[in-house]
């Protein structure tokens, strides 16, 4: 009996505890928006309006899970804080779609580092805009490296059903075939499984001599790796800039050997330099392991930042003129609060490995920024960040120049090819 | 678990509306079926002999995994009438257990020059499998300790909410520990994934992995193992006593929480198994890797008759095969495999409910 009641005294203290936690602490709770985490002492103080002020910025990271439904509520929840200013997502091209119309109504300016569906940029969005190159031309390109540099005709495509890679299989195949290639097999798979024998054994009953997929690495290196067993010894893989990456040659190894892949992923420069070393320093991993868009995320997030620089204005005395003729108003920020830059993709659950990869990105790009600086109140006209965003021109970034197009295609670089040589991704001669 | 076939005269049911109507029904099913084998063997003849063959060796070999995931559903169900929702992360951990061995092994450089994971292949499968299956029995049996235990007396629908509980906790906690990332197993290299014994069919190279004929005869091994601890041992002739009267069997001086507690740690040693078989095998391990299989075994033990062990071996095999072969026969696009699996799944349960073996069902079941 006597260990009945000690259960119940336990289970009363932490039912108390439960209830207490947060009354007990209500203080970190309440002020949380305007905690002065990176402004300056004297910035608290509500009255100094006449002191520099320095006006911070801070992301943002949700998670969507990658799902339509999830994106809609992240973009929601978003844009009901006013000094939310800008996305810098979605992730995946399904949920982007699905967050678009909640931004263009709110006046956020998007810049996604890696939805990719080309029909994202078609429904005439003023909000949406991506430094990703596009399927459409990286769907050309590979269909014409395939059969014009590598002398194919018979092709396979493959997808793991989503927006981003049916449609690239799709594009891939639609190319090929008015090239006047064959296209043998059009499969779909299972995204997430480790077992793709049976379906590539039914793609090798139609003997194709190139296998080109539209998806990510996770498949990717499955498929690579079981496509000699299944009956596809010598099928040259043909992959995208999904399959791109250290992660793909790690987990396909000598099968990966002579596979190709598009991507954005920059030549070497000082600047690439400097962000790999902090990006591997902090997060203990190397930019590119966990998904392929670590750089197109910094620079995404950079790019917003300067676009939100330049259409700022620091004001003392109430509200400046621009404010009053924006179509969306003004974000109005305090002294002692940030300026929030969002960043949403998948954080946890399958494809978890993308959306931890760019908001981290991301983060070393915001950490990094400069302040804002000046004396009073922060405004950013929201009308005028959305034209700046969609008019910003020659942009450098470390994946290459961000000059973007009336409808919102902002990667002026292009898809290279690479193909794996000796266990290094290697630029493929065209 | 229906061990003990008790012979009962089958009753002859009266031909009802709904009886009619399912008949009918199952004719049309069966018809369609048919058609469509003959179009696509026949008619269309796409696939050769070769691509055949290689559709059933993927389908046996995670068949034999699918089937001994769902024996410890099949276990967990005859003795606690509950789903045990978590026991696809049980197999995530045993699948980790069985990494981080193999990482320990590869790391450790012989005299030689070779690692010992390549020195010693035997030794180092034995030992990967053996913290494989000991990581998902202590998972198992602390699941039940914590998770379950403290709600036996609880209505079963709770139980059912603090297994899907249980298994978003482990999945999220594995997440947070080992990163979201896919690891690559590091077999030895006796076992490199993807090479096997050739045999040439109809002029083609039909791979039997070495990696796939070690998994099944080893799900093989370990299911008979599992026949005969529940028929020919005292545990196992306790664990059918308590599945079918736990007061009984209280009565009869069986401990019945130490009954329990060996069917979680016994259902986690098979899980872990597995779970290192599909490491070794497909070669990528993450937080998630026990979700899909979880679902896929669950559906594999309603198929043989849940409650039922052979039927979950059973259900485990036609599964595998019914997802490998089953696309290709119907000339569907494989992507719909899932589609095909849950459809069996809705059929079998509305023609059979019982499950292709049966589930010998007590009063205190129903």
């Amino acid at each position: 009996m006597t260990k009945k009641y000690a259960f119940y005294v336990l289970l009363i203290v932490a039912v108390m505890l439960a209830a207490c936690g947060p009354a007990a602490t209500p203080a970190p709770e309440e002020p949380m928006p305007e905690a002065p985490t990176q402004a300056p002492p004297e910035a608290t103080e509500a009255p100094a309006m006449e002191e520099k002020a320095s006006f911070a910025f801070e992301l943002v990271a949700e998670d969507d899970g990658a799902s339509p439904e999830g994106a809609a509520a992240v973009a929601n929840k978003l844009v009901a804080d006013p000094t939310f200013v800008a996305m810098g997502g979605h992730a995946f091209s399904g949920a982007t779609a699905a967050a678009i119309p909640i931004y263009e109504a709110a006046g956020i300016p998007m810049l996604s580092p890696s939805a990719t569906n080309p029909d994202l940029t078609k429904s005439g969005s003023a909000v949406f805009n991506r430094n990703a190159f596009t399927d459409v031309e990286q769907a050309k390109a590979a269909a014409e490296f395939i059969f014009n540099n590598l002398g194919f005709t018979k092709l396979a495509a493959m997808h793991d059903g989503g927006d981003y890679g049916q449609g690239l299989a799709q594009l891939v195949a639609d190319n090929f075939t008015a090239m006047g290639g064959e296209v043998v097999a059009f499969e779909a798979i299972t995204p997430g499984e480790t077992d793709y024998t049976a379906v590539l054994s039914a793609v090798a009953a139609k003997s194709p001599e190139v296998l080109y997929f539209g998806g990510y690495n996770a498949e990717g290196a499955v498929i690579t790796n079981q496509m000699a067993q299944s009956g596809l010894e010598g099928v040259v893989f043909f992959g995208c800039d999904g399959t791109f990456g250290a992660d793909f040659l790690e987990k396909t190894g000598a099968n990966g050997e002579g596979a190709y892949a598009t991507t954005l992923v920059p030549a070497s420069s000082p600047e690439k330099d400097a962000f790999d070393a902090a990006y591997t320093e902090r997060f203990g991993v190397a930019p590119g392991v966990l998904s392929p868009y670590s750089w197109n995320a910094f620079d995404a997030g950079n790019a917003l930042m300067t676009a939100v620089t330049q259409v700022a204005v620091v004001s003392a005395d109430g509200e400046p003129e621009a404010c009053a003729s924006d179509a969306f108003g003004c974000a109005v920020i305090e002294p002692g609060q940030t300026i929030k830059v969002g960043y949403s993709g998948p954080i946890t659950g399958d494809y978890a490995a993308f959306g931890q990869d760019m908001s981290q990105a991301m983060m070393i790009a915001v950490d990094a920024f400069p302040p804002i600086e000046g004396e009073g109140t922060l405004y950013i006209p929201r009308g005028a960040l959305v034209t700046a965003v969609r008019t910003m021109s020659d942009f450098q970034g470390i994946a290459g120049t961000i000059t973007c197009q009336e409808n919102g295609e902002c990667n002026a670089s292009g898809p290279v090819l690479y193909v794996i040589q000796d266990g290094v991704w290697t630029p493929a001669a065209r | 678990m229906s061990m003990t076939k008790s012979s009962v005269q089958p009753i002859q049911k009266p031909w009802t509306s709904g009886r009619v109507i399912r008949l009918v029904l199952a004719i049309i099913v069966i018809a369609l079926l048919l058609w469509r084998l003959y179009t696509v063997l026949v008619v269309q003849a796409d696939y050769g002999p070769e691509t055949w063959v290689r559709f059933s060796i993927s389908g046996l070999i995670i068949g034999g995994m699918y089937a001994l995931i769902a024996i410890g559903y099949t276990l967990v169900y005859g003795i606690l009438f509950m789903i045990n929702f978590a026991h696809g992360e049980v197999m995530m951990i045993g699948a980790f257990g069985g990494y981080f061995i193999f990482e320990l092994l590869s790391s450790i450089v012989l005299s030689n020059g070779q690692t010992f994971n390549d020195a010693n292949p035997a030794l180092s499968i034995i030992l990967a499998f053996a913290a494989g299956g000991t990581a998902s029995a202590v998972a198992g049996y602390f699941l039940e300790r914590i998770a379950y235990r403290p709600l036996r007396k609880a209505p079963r629908l709770i139980l059912l909410i603090t297994a899907i509980g249980a298994s978003t906790f482990l999945q999220n906690a594995a997440m947070l520990l080992f990163g979201p990332q896919r690891r690559d197993y590091t077999n030895p290299e006796a076992l490199t994934r993807g090479s096997g014994w050739t045999v040439v069919i109809n002029n083609s190279n039909v791979t039997l992995t070495y990696t796939g004929v070690m998994s099944f005869v080893l799900s093989i091994i370990l299911m008979a193992a599992l026949y005969y601890i529940v028929q020919r041992t005292k545990l196992g002739r306790a664990m059918r006593a308590v599945s079918q009267d736990k007061n009984s069997a209280a009565l009869m001086g069986i401990d019945v929480d130490d009954v329990i507690s060996k069917t979680f740690i016994i259902s986690g040693l098979l899980a872990g198994a597995a779970g290192v078989m599909w490491g070794i095998h497909n070669g990528l391990v993450n937080h998630y890797t026990g979700f899909l299989p979880g679902i896929k075994a669950f559906t594999a033990a309603v198929l043989g008759g849940i409650g039922n062990i052979p039927g979950a071996m059973v259900g485990g095999m036609v599964l595998g095969i019914v997802e490998s072969v089953g696309p290709a026969a119907l000339g569907l696009d494989f992507q719909l495999k899932d589609v095909i699996a849950f459809t069996i799944l809705i059929l079998m349960l509305l023609f059979r409910p019982s499950g292709l073996l049966g589930e010998a069902l007590t009063e205190e079941k129903l």
